[in-house]
């Protein structure tokens, strides 16, 4: 008897928690009326928060309709995604970007091209040329539909400059020079501080590398390497270890990242930052106030003959995934309502963003987010992205090589043989 | 040389503790130095923003779950093992022990494919019955090697009472392994309630199933975290582990000293 009445303890108080459990698995995953979206959108973040309100509207429009969120890191959502697809359990929709492993995700079948879409939804005139162009493959697959993007100008605190006897915002290298010299002279730590250990360190170091690269030409160095057998961007990273070794970046900047590179800014103490869009929204009113926009300075001869700057509109997109095809007319609705212009306008105006549309610019909350929009091409070029390049399994290697760009010594050739090794795994 | 030592352990705590009242810019710009505006609604935000309410509820029950299982299943292999005399039981001890050489990432893929293979592919219970797989050969070993100090006539006093081998189990081995139980309880525990990449890839990201763990990283972002509100989540998740580990630590005292006195 009380053999029984333990065992009988003993598989109640483990399987009842199971089976409770099981009771709420899975809620509504192949329900035709919910549609299951996995994104990316940081909880709490101004962005989740205009698109959490978009799809209450939405649900209310589509009385039955669901639409049930699953949010993942960046990776985290790439390898939950791919497990998911192989288990044919993935979400209907996903909004990732387009770089590294999710590049391969097109010819895999892990996703479904939206060429098609694109004309019988009414979508294809919504998107700037540009955004279709980088969602585009080589065999003329549009990947997901182009949702936002970014600019990657440069930040100058143009109060911090003048403290320290610069006038104005430095365009060539020259003028970099000079106007660190002046920053070194007057106590500063130096003229631009930059994340040397992370992203936004290898960006930049691969901006300035572009100086003497024709754009095809750094394209095809960012997906096959040969950065050691390449005399220009031999020559393009002489001038950056010319620029570090003039004290241009902040000191121990191999071992800062965009967090402190951010906060440097914000607080005041960097005259300048190589910024991307999300770090200008949250800029200080009072140092948003000083600061002038502007690209990074080229060198006489290069072939670039303004600043230049990044841009792209690969942030984020809206993926078809196989099991959405089930659920196309859902996703459809979905789709064209995230789309309507007075809904894209919103992420603009409400959250900063950069939107792959037309027509979306304007953001009277987040002034810098819409200049750096706006910035003219008479005053800026736009150095080429690597990003859309670079192969998956070498993107994260690439930037721990580029870290070394930023020790004080290392040499061109050096930096170069760090970079190509990291195509070699 | 302890003091330093305590310091050593206590800063990493004070660290996420002050930072989870500091806006990212103060926690870059002055990491050490406690807040002067202290935020304190980040915590009701990281509870709010990643449904932390949710996922501790998931945790605990996952965990709880695995930790009752692997003990059903650790002490009586544990027993029959102890109480083993031939080469049997020896083969089997150390067939227990091979367990340690399989790394966590490569049972992965074959993890993954099983799940899918039973159905159970993003759900809590794949991860409830694998937890105590993988606990197994520490639960089993160390068990083990407390069950044998446990002297052979106890059992056989036992048996001339005309107590069967549950009631042996129960009423004296169990009892004297209270130290070991305690030990193993702690261990997997942490384990289980710190696992990540399982729980990540096999249960997933919904939010009426995932862990804990698997919350916490959607309050970062690649390129603007609010770190405040992540470390007031990270804080969050700890509270569990702090109030097992003292309630634990108590009760392996307890059975310490007990157990020394029937000893």
């Amino acid at each position: 008897m009380r053999r029984r009445t333990l065992l009988k303890g003993s598989l109640s108080a483990t399987v009842a928690p199971v089976l409770a459990g099981c009771g709420e698995l899975s809620p509504g995953d192949d329900n035709p009326r919910t549609l299951v979206v996995h994104n990316m959108l940081t909880a709490g973040s101004a962005n989740a928060e205009v698109y959490d309100h978009l799809q209450r509207a939405f649900e209310r429009n589509n009385p039955g309709v669901r639409i049930k969120n699953l949010v993942s890191g960046g990776t985290d959502l790439i390898n939950v995604y791919e497990t998911a697809r192989l288990a044919d359990k993935e979400a209907d929709v996903v909004m990732v970007n387009l770089a590294e492993k999710t590049l391969s995700w097109t010819g895999l079948g892990a996703t479904v091209p939206v060429n098609r879409y694109l004309d019988a939804w009414g979508l294809r005139d919504r998107f700037l040329p540009q955004a279709l162009k980088e969602w585009t493959d080589a065999r003329g697959r549009v990947a997901g539909f182009p949702w936002n993007g970014f600019t990657w100008p440069v930040a100058y605190n143009t109060e911090l400059l003048k403290r320290y006897g610069v006038s104005q915002v430095p365009t060539t290298t020259d003028e970099l020079t000079a106007a660190a010299r002046k920053v070194r002279a007057g106590g500063g730590k130096g003229l631009v501080s930059i994340g040397g250990n992370d992203w936004s360190g290898q960006k930049l170091l691969m901006q300035i590398m572009q100086a003497y690269l024709p754009p095809e030409r750094a394209a095809h160095l960012f997906a096959h390497a040969g950065y050691a057998a390449d005399p220009l961007a031999l020559r393009g990273l002489e001038l950056f270890t010319r620029l570090r070794d003039a004290g241009v970046f902040f000191q121990g900047a191999q071992g800062l990242n965009a967090d402190s590179m951010n906060t440097d800014y914000y607080t005041g103490r960097a005259p300048a930052i190589s910024a991307i869009s999300s770090t200008l929204i949250n800029v200080p009113e009072k140092i948003a106030a000083v600061t002038e926009l502007g690209g990074w300075p080229t060198p006489p001869g290069g072939v670039y003959d303004k600043p230049t700057a990044f841009r792209g509109y690969t942030a984020t997109g809206i993926w078809l995934s196989p099991r959405g095809l089930k659920k196309l007319d859902l996703v459809k609705r979905f789709v064209t309502f995230l789309y309507r212009p007075a809904n894209s306008r919103a992420f603009v105006r409400d959250a900063g963003q950069v939107m792959a549309v037309r027509g979306a610019t304007e953001s009277p909350r987040f002034p810098l987010v819409s200049e750096s929009v706006r910035l003219p091409e008479s005053r800026i070029a736009y150095a080429v992205m690597p990003d859309l390049y670079v192969p998956p399994a070498v993107s994260q290697l690439l930037i721990r090589a580029s870290s070394l760009a930023y020790v004080p010594g290392r040499g061109a050739h050096s930096i170069a043989t760090a970079l190509d090794a990291a195509y070699r795994g | 040389m302890v003091w330093l030592y305590a310091l050593v352990l206590v800063l990493p705590l004070y660290y996420l503790l002050i930072s989870s009242f500091k806006t990212t810019t103060s926690i870059f710009d002055s990491p050490l130095a406690p807040p002067a505006h202290p935020e304190w609604h980040y915590f009701g935000d990281a509870l709010r923003y990643a449904r932390l309410d949710l996922a501790l509820v998931n945790s605990v029950l996952v965990t709880v779950v695995a930790l009752v299982l692997t003990l059903l299943l650790a002490v009586p292999a544990s027993f029959a093992l102890a109480r083993g005399q031939g080469r049997a039981a020896r083969v089997l001890e150390r067939v227990f022990s091979l367990g340690f050489l399989v790394p966590t990432f490569a049972a992965l893929v074959p993890t993954f494919l099983m799940a899918a293979f039973t159905g159970l592919f993003h759900t809590r219970t794949f991860v409830m019955l694998l937890l105590p797989a993988g606990a197994m050969p520490l639960s089993v070993v160390v068990l083990t090697q407390f069950m044998r100090t446990i002297p052979a006539e106890l059992e056989e006093s036992a048996r001339v009472d005309g107590a069967g081998t549950l009631t042996v189990l129960r009423r004296i081995f169990i009892p004297l392994c209270m130290p070991g139980i305690a030990t193993i309880l702690l261990l997997n525990f942490l384990n289980f309630w710190n696992e990540y990449l399982y729980s990540l890839v096999i249960i997933g990201p919904d939010t009426s199933q995932r862990t804990i763990q698997v919350a916490l990283p959607t309050l970062q972002s690649n390129q603007a975290t609010e770190y405040g509100v992540l470390m007031a989540g990270t804080a969050l998740t700890l509270v569990p582990v702090y109030i097992v580990y003292v309630l634990l630590q108590r009760r392996m005292e307890e059975a310490l000293i007990s157990g020394a006195i029937k000893m």
